[in-house]
């Protein structure tokens, strides 16, 4: 029988749960290991859930654990200027560009891993059984890769243009032009 | 396509799709009048539908994995900066100004001390008594020593004890003596008359 958690722990674990991401940090910062519990558990989904609109599959956990390790070993020099989930974004999207690069200068590893990014075939093997979502899916493999990633954050991460600029290191106004563009080009392939 | 002219709705579009918009009526009121807000809500539901699954994330194997919580470090004040040592250093600074100011002052006026009344009788009886002429002036020349009683005293009080030796002639000239101490006030005091309440009114 498991062991039930006694009424401090309860208390602490309560008290966390009430606290913003930022007073999370200091808690952390100030010895407070339990912080990096709800820190991870508030953002781990969100985090999986980008890295695998960019294009990550079997990875994913790896993916979002590097991000917290590297997030967590910097914590430091996060300036608060930005959202703790816009700045673990802006982690996850770097790691993931770096691990495709150090990839790319593998061959081997990459023609053994260039299976597993979401091409339109991949993409049709993932589908389930809505067609609206398959050719959504379709369509967003028309779009240029900032765009794609522009629109991903915007509809399935629900970020403000402002967000979306910090995580992929552009301006607000670019990043509202490649949504529109995308959404524009999604609508009149649906319409096709 | 022509774009939607509200974008003030149009830009809250994926929060709807996603549910976490705060006030919805309005943007709802909005999207279903508006054929084109319709058709982005529909792709933008349609997109996170097609959202690729993502894998069980253990919470427990990545907080594991994450580098120890720093341990905080308690800030060390120097000893000089400590509330104990300020507190001794101001008590010592005080103790010391009330000693040196005290020792000042028996410096300056040594005979403003009131031997009469604060030695014994036998030491009254033995040692001049000095009682200065004026306190406001220097104590050197204006004191006046009473000369001790020769023979010991009978009852204990040294003061009284000695004028029972002394002559009629010896006590006049002591008494003038003390009569013409500046110290002692000249002048008789103002006689004091209160004034009645009947007086007063009949006065007035």
């Amino acid at each position: 029988m498991a062991r039930l958690p006694s009424r401090n722990v309860m208390n602490s674990i309560s008290k966390l749960s009430s606290l913003d991401d930022s007073e999370l940090v200091n808690e952390w910062l100030s010895g407070n290991e339990r912080a990096a519990t709800e820190i991870v558990g508030r953002h781990a989904d969100p985090l999986a859930r980008f890295a695998a609109s960019l294009g990550e599959r079997e990875q994913i956990e790896e993916v979002v654990q590097d991000t917290f390790v590297r997030a967590f070993g910097a914590i430091e020099s996060f300036r608060r200027e930005s959202s703790l989930r816009t700045w673990l974004f802006t982690i996850e999207r770097r790691l993931i560009l770096d691990r495709r690069r150090a990839e790319a200068r593998e061959p081997e590893m990459e023609m053994v891993r260039s299976g597993t990014y979401s091409t339109p075939g991949d993409a049709l093997d993932e589908m389930l059984a809505n067609e609206m979502s398959e050719r959504v899916r379709l369509s967003m493999e028309t779009l240029s890769p900032t765009q794609r990633d522009v629109f991903r954050l915007r509809a399935e991460q629900g970020m403000s243009y402002k967000e979306i600029a910090e995580v992929l290191e552009t301006t607000e106004g670019s990043a509202r032009v490649h949504y529109h563009n995308a959404v524009r080009a999604v609508k009149e392939f649906l319409n096709e | 396509m022509s774009e939607c002219i509200h974008s003030e709705f149009q830009d809250q579009l994926p929060e709807l799709a996603a549910g976490t918009i705060e006030y919805p009526v309005q943007v709802e009121g909005h999207v279903a009048v508006c054929p084109h807000c319709t058709a982005e809500l529909e792709i933008l539901r349609a997109v996170r539908d097609a959202a690729v699954p993502v894998p069980h994330i253990h919470i427990s194997k990545i907080v594991r994995a994450l580098p120890p919580a720093p341990i905080p470090v308690r800030e060390e004040f120097p000893w000089y900066r400590r509330a104990s040592f300020q507190m001794a250093a101001a008590f010592l600074l005080v103790a010391g100004g009330l000693i040196s100011v005290r020792q000042a002052g028996d410096r300056v006026a040594p005979s403003t001390s009131v031997a009469v009344a604060a030695s014994p009788a036998a030491q009254v009886a033995e040692a001049p008594v000095e009682i200065p002429a004026d306190p406001g002036q220097s104590s050197a020349d204006t004191r006046v020593a009473v000369a001790p009683a020769a023979s010991p005293t009978k009852s204990g009080i040294a003061l009284v004890s000695g004028l029972d030796e002394l002559s009629t002639q010896e006590l006049t000239a002591l008494l003038q003596d003390v009569d013409n101490l500046a110290a002692v006030p000249v002048d008789e005091p103002v006689e004091f008359s209160p004034v009645s309440a009947t007086d007063a009114q009949g006065e007035g």
